[in-house]
């Protein structure tokens, strides 16, 4: 009777044993499938925004996505800056075909203008008062 | 050039004149009517003055330099040494 007893007793503890046992089995369980399921839910956003570049490495992304914007930046900066260049030299061979035609007096006489992109008047090309003059005497054939 | 004897007679001249792009009748009034005669002479006798006897002849400021590139060249050269620039 004892032994039954006993017996009894052991298996209410052990069904009661089992019973919290089971329910705290439960609570782990659920507990580590929540965890596995925020960990996915994490895992998914965190490559779903990196599948345009398809790459496995988000930093290294992040990195080329920033060289990527400075090289055109560069870029855009380099072309603003040759279109500069272009205008103001256009504008410069603007202002020298204006200044190229040869320009007479009322007399018909050519007094100034310019010569392989040197101003000349008369027969005297350039500085007259440059460091280095050249004279020449030649005649014309 | 110099032995084509047509070309000093009118037609030749104004071949030529036209050749070079010029107006022929602008080419005459300007030759008859002498407007740059003065400066001509005064560029004569500046040479003249310079002692220059023939051409080509070259000068590099102020200075008698024989007529050739290498000549020229070096006289420049010297020339921007002396002036610092």
């Amino acid at each position: 009777m004892m032994r039954i007893a006993n017996a009894i007793r052991s298996r209410q503890e052990y069904s009661r044993f089992m019973g919290v046992g089971t329910r705290r089995s439960t609570w782990l369980w659920a507990l580590a499938a929540l965890a596995v399921g925020v960990s996915l839910l994490v895992s998914a956003c965190g490559s779903g925004g990196e599948s345009g570049d398809q790459s496995d490495e988000p930093t290294a992304t992040g990195t080329e996505r920033s060289e990527r914007a400075d090289r055109q930046a560069s870029i855009m900066q380099q072309q603003d800056q040759q279109a500069a260049a272009e205008s103001e030299q256009t504008d410069q061979v603007d202002a020298s075909d204006d200044t190229s035609e040869l320009q007479a007096n009322e007399l018909g006489e050519i007094d100034f203008g310019h010569r392989e992109g040197l101003p000349f008047i008369r027969n005297v090309v350039g500085d007259p008062e440059a460091p280095v003059v050249i004279v020449e005497y030649s005649d014309f054939q | 050039m110099a032995g084509d004897e047509t070309l000093f007679t009118e037609a030749g001249l104004r071949r030529q004149i036209t050749f070079e792009g010029l107006n022929y009748e602008e080419f005459v009034t300007c030759v008859t009517e002498g407007h740059t005669f003065p400066q001509v002479s005064a560029s004569y006798d500046e040479g003249l003055a310079r002692g220059v006897l023939g051409t080509p002849a070259a000068f590099v400021n102020g200075e008698s330099v024989d007529p050739t590139y290498e000549a020229i060249e070096a006289a420049v050269k010297q020339a921007a040494e002396e002036s610092g620039e």
